[in-house]
């Protein structure tokens, strides 16, 4: 049951077209064009603060909690001082099919001025400079994406827990104090000192913006004639002037605090990942005091309903080739649920389920609601959970195994307790909130790229570039070991060249664009006098997701089998038939597919190679430490960039054609499990989970004919109870059937098929949003039956 | 007909083996016993029931099935065919076919698959194993079916012993078609018995699967006396098996078995039909219509009048859910 004003709001924000604000980008030029000679991070922190102070702020008529991005409903704003590409794609923000983005009339001309006034001067022209052709080649060929070149650190993960019991009063007076004790100025500590400045000067500018929508509720409630929106209009006053400065009373102030801190991380940069941490945790005391003081539980589902409506609103532009490798805009916001408190016992509570109720009512696409499971997790909470994901046309939550994920962050160095706080930053990073500097996009490393590199003796095929080292001809081999090793080499150098570009975009983070707002609240940055981008958090790691290991795996075992056992052809041959993309020799494509074994069948043979390239990308790439002297992890994860890197990709040995798709994420290559949901489940698992610490992606779609009912329950709580015995970290259940999905893509616009949400990979997009080839794409992946 | 039958049942004696012919291991199940399961299809039966889903069960040798849409139209077959016996459509000439297989080596594309695949019971065991965590987290295991499984009994005893010894559940599910003397030796290592019985009168029964029912009846009074829990199923095959006499009869039956407490009626479907094309073979029973709902329930109803009595229940699945009407 919702309220007919939550049903209005999640209306207005399902209908309303998400528009270009110009707004922040207005402000933002304009408080650069002053001259200053403050310190960069001082100006920095001026300029946020700036922009909170101007902007055009708004509180729409049903809402109880106040706070928007942007001057309107689903506005959208803009960073021309960080993204160099705006003004490459500004032209077709409004005309593209991905993430097609409005502009208000007349606000196209503006925006082309604003971005003339920034060229070559951004964030990202900075970075570009850094790089060198070599570099650009690898990511232009499609070896590697380049990340956070054109945004700074984004997966924030406040500490919400402490948060609360302290409002931000707190951590003004600790820099105060810090900086009241700082007896002799050096070169080197007058960086605190600034840092310190910084702080407040932001903290102080949330708390003022909060104010700003105190006084304007204040106004509206003046005017209100409706006796019950004018007590709403006096209560949203009020909490916005007790948080977020000083700690919240109830479950609705907590509430408005974390929206503000929220909007604040996303609003002082571009950026996404940003985590609400452990929701039903820090939330829980309030939740219990408001019915102790007599709040119905009705009214706190409410304010769950509008609070996930109000994150749910956020939306960030993206790149062309982003919108279409992030179809849907996913922002990845995670909220935590379940899971071991730090002393190991089980944390379901009443909170939790009341999540999971509201979001059988109510399905929205953000925040990513993330379960975790462990061995002791309370039975009931679990069956509802899994009976919620496996609502038709749902997908949330998603579920994390407990036991893996405190194993990576054990192995991140977290301390037991720390590492059982964990939360999900990106799609699927574990990473512990409050404490933790955390990068989830490094970037995308795409081994089928290294592999047709490697067949060719370090050349691209495609573009005739000799790009890698020289390890030798492969029509010479005459073992797969041979190729593996050759891989091996190639595959470590490019690794190299990747750190070598990431490196030098988080370098340029702490010397431009630093995240103030994050900073404020992980530990460690007030006490060392140092924001997150000058190692300010104890704990730090970046991940590098790994692309399409399923065709590694399938091409490794195509190759041996077919050539060097059964010498079905030559490697030659091979090479032929690589090299002409099977052009009329489409018996030997389905030779390479179908006589020899495909991983996702639960076989050994080839599941081994995917277990091999895991650990290979994990131990080159561990071997590394990333510019901010932090620790790199991979994760096994390609959201939509197995389309979008796949374009780049020409032939493969494991039968795949040319510029098609590769293998979403973790998941076998489409259409090539064929032993149901188990068998595709324990080759995942044969990857062994434990490796990459930051994750391994898995989609797992279900007929919902199969998983009806009770039986059907059971089928769903088997598959994923025994993936997490065998060490698999995350598992998200997408119960859509082929009728629907095509029968959506035909009718998008009826309101039968319009809230359809897809799992794409760890987050949820509206199906009849996406690309009609991402919508094949998905239709395509393996329908798994249980017969 | 008589004659067949023990033909075949001789053949099936004399090719016993240390290895056995699989058509099919499918992984996940859930509709033959508790849990999730593997069910494991022996491949040869004694019995030629025209309804069989599966006709690549019945034959106890490998045949080849094709699958036409699948054909890329390489003509690799033709090339390699002793015999000659690929016909202008590509089809098998199954009267010429020596069954060397080579087209079936040749076709990359699997438009020509083997139905059939020999296992040792230790490689069996070991792929039966595989999903050994599935079964435990479900209270799942391996279900035995076929063709028919208690007609190849010393092989049914090995596998089912290394399963039973390693703690997986067993489920088999057989038409009772064998030689007890010769199959008991495996009853210890099971755990539960799916038994069909399709028609109760003998005549008519081998009249429609070519083979009596007195050893069937005699071999699941036996078995229900060891103290086996046994579910008795009988495809409602329309015009074969839905008269209510049938039913009634077989309630009957029934009602004096000590080990069964529960009768479940499946409604009779056409997916089969495509794989007797695969083979080369006619359906008989094109055209016919599945039961209806109504159909189904009235013959579990028929059932129940009789079955409550002794304390036992007939039931149907209809959609996942387990339907009793009285």
């Amino acid at each position: 049951m919702i309220s007919e004003r939550i049903e209005r709001l999640a209306s207005k924000v399902r209908n309303t077209p998400v528009t270009l604000c110009l707004d922040r980008a207005r402000l933002i030029t304009a408080f650069y064009s002053t001259p200053s000679m403050d310190p960069f991070m001082v100006r920095r922190a001026k300029s946020f603060a700036y922009v909170l102070a101007n902007k055009k702020i708004f509180i729409d008529g049903d809402s109880i909690i106040a706070g928007h991005m942007a001057s309107r409903l689903h506005g959208v704003p803009l960073y021309p001082e960080m993204t160099a590409w705006l003004r490459d794609n500004l032209e077709e923000l409004d005309t593209r099919t991905s993430d097609n983005l409005q502009f208000l009339p007349g606000e196209k001309e503006e925006l082309r001025e604003i971005c003339k006034i920034w060229e070559g001067r951004t964030f990202g022209d900075l970075t570009a400079a850094l790089s060198n052709e070599e570099l650009d080649t690898l990511v232009e060929i499609g070896v590697f994406t380049k990340g956070v070149s054109n945004k700074s650190t984004m997966n924030h993960a406040p500490f919400y827990d402490e948060l609360m019991e302290k409002g931000y009063r707190y951590y003004i007076d600790e820099c105060k104090a810090k900086m009241a004790a700082m007896k002799d100025m050096t070169v080197e500590s007058i960086e605190s000192y600034y840092t310190w400045q910084s702080m407040i000067i932001v903290m102080e500018a949330i708390i003022d913006f909060a104010h700003r929508y105190a006084a304007l509720a204040e106004e509206m409630a003046g005017e209100c004639k409706d006796a019950e929106r004018k007590a709403q209009l006096l209560t949203m006053a009020e909490n916005c002037r007790v948080v977020p400065e000083n700690p919240p009373q109830n479950f609705h102030q907590a509430a408005q605090l974390v929206i503000f801190t929220h909007l604040a991380l996303m609003m002082e940069v571009n950026s996404n990942d940003n985590c609400l941490g452990r929701f039903d945790q820090y939330m829980y005391p309030f939740y219990q005091k408001d019915l102790a003081d007599g709040v119905e539980e009705g009214m706190i589902a409410d304010l769950i309903h509008e609070f996930k409506l109000k994150i749910a609103e956020m939306w960030e532009v993206r790149t062309t080739r982003e919108s279409i490798a992030y179809p849907g805009c996913p922002l990845w916001i995670h909220m935590m649920i379940g899971g071991v408190l730090p002393d190991g016992t089980d944390g379901c509570n009443d909170l939790t389920r009341l999540i999971l109720h509201c979001m059988e009512d109510l399905q929205t696409k953000e925040p990513c609601v993330s379960f975790r499971y462990h061995d002791g997790t309370d039975e009931a909470t679990f069956r509802l959970a899994l009976s919620v994901a496996k609502m038709q046309g749902g997908s949330h939550p998603a579920f994390f195994n407990d036991a893996t994920c405190i194993s990576d962050a054990l192995s991140l160095g977290h301390t037991l307790e720390e590492a059982r706080n964990w939360g999900i930053c990106g799609c699927i990073e574990p990473s512990v909130p409050g404490i933790t500097d955390f990068q989830s996009n490094a970037g995308y490393f795409n081994p089928s790229k290294v592999f047709e590199i490697t067949l060719n003796n370090g050349k691209d095929p495609l573009t005739g570039k000799q790009v890698g080292p020289h390890t030798g001809d492969v029509r010479t081999f005459s073992s797969i070991e041979q190729i593996m090793k050759a891989y091996e080499i190639q595959q470590g150098y490019f690794l190299d060249q990747f750190v070598i570009l990431f490196d030098r975009i988080v370098s340029c983070h702490a010397w431009t664009v630093p995240t103030i707002t994050g900073s404020c609240f992980t530990h460690g940055c007030i006490e060392k006098g140092r924001i997150l981008q000058r190692k300010g958090a104890d704990y730090r790691y970046s991940t590098v997701a790994v692309t399409g290991v399923a065709n590694i795996a399938d091409s490794l075992a195509a190759i041996e089998e077919c050539v060097f056992n059964k010498k079905y052809l030559s490697m030659s041959q091979l090479m032929e038939l690589l090299e002409t993309n099977f052009a009329g020799r489409e018996n030997m494509r389905q030779l390479l597919m179908n006589k020899a074994p495909k991983y996702g069948n639960d076989i050994e043979r080839v599941d081994k190679y995917a277990h091999w390239l895991a650990k290979l990308c994990n131990d080159q790439v561990t071997s590394h430490k990333d510019g901010r002297d932090g620790k790199f992890t991979i994760t096994i994860a390609t959201q939509s960039y197995n389309v979008v890197l796949g374009q780049l990709i020409g032939a493969l040995p494991d039968g795949r054609k040319a510029y098609t798709a590769l293998a979403d994420n973790a998941s076998p290559m489409i259409g090539m499990d064929t032993h149901g949901p188990t068998a595709a489940i324990s080759s995942i698992a044969a990857i062994d989970c434990l490796i990459p610490k930051s994750g391994v992606l898995v989609n797992q779609r279900f007929d919902p004919a199969i998983v009806k009912g009770d039986k059907g329950l059971d089928i769903v709580e088997t598959v994923v109870r025994t993936y997490f015995d065998k060490h698999g970290q995350h598992i998200q259940l997408n119960v859509v059937d082929d009728e629907t999905l095509l029968a959506a893509q035909k009718d998008p616009q009826n309101e039968k098929y319009k809230n359809i949400l897809v799992r794409v990979a760890g987050y949820s997009a509206y199906f009849v949003d996406l690309e009609k080839d991402i919508q094949d794409n998905i239709i395509a992946r393996t329908l798994q039956q249980s017969l | 007909m008589r004659l067949a039958y023990i033909l075949r049942l001789y053949m099936a004696k004399n090719e016993r083996r240390q290895s056995l012919l699989i058509f099919n291991i499918q992984k996940c199940s859930i509709h033959d016993g508790d849990g999730l399961r593997t069910l494991v299809f022996f491949k040869g039966c004694p019995l030629r029931c025209p309804w069989c889903s599966n006709p690549e069960s019945q034959a106890f040798e490998q045949e080849i099935m094709e699958s036409p849409v699948r054909c890329i139209g390489c003509g690799a077959c033709r090339t390699v065919c002793p015999m000659n016996a690929i016909r202008e459509d590509g089809r098998i000439d199954r009267t010429v076919c020596n069954r060397c297989f080579q087209c079936v080596e040749r076709c990359y594309a699997e438009s020509r698959r083997i139905a059939g695949k020999e296992y040792t019971a230790t490689e069996l065991y070991e792929e039966i194993a595989r999903d050994r965590q599935f079964y435990v987290k479900s209270g799942g295991g391996v279900t035995f079916s076929g063709g028919e499984p208690l007609a190849q009994p010393d092989f049914l005893y090995e596998i089912a012993k290394l399963c039973h010894e390693k703690g997986i559940h067993v489920m088999l599910e057989s038409c009772g078609c064998g030689n007890y003397e010769e199959f008991q030796k495996a009853l210890p290592y099971i755990d539960g018995m799916f038994l069909d019985i399709k028609i109760f009168d003998s005549v008519a029964h081998e009249q429609a699967t070519g083979v009596p029912n007195e050893t069937i009846l005699n071999n699941i009074q036996k078995i229900s006396e060891c103290g086996i829990p046994v579910i008795i199923r009988t495809p409602i095959v329309p015009g074969y098996t839905d008269a209510a006499e049938n039913i009634e009869q077989i309630a009957g039956f029934i009602s004096g078995l000590p080990s069964v407490k529960e009768y479940e009626l499946l409604a009779y479907h056409s997916f089969g039909e495509s794989k007797y094309g695969q083979l080369g073979r006619e359906y008989a029973l094109q055209g016919i219509q599945p039961p209806s709902n109504e159909n189904m329930q009235s013959c579990v109803k028929l059932a129940n009048q009789i079955l409550k009595k002794a304390g036992k229940e007939c039931f149907w699945t209809n959609n996942n859910n387990r339907e009793v009407i009285v």
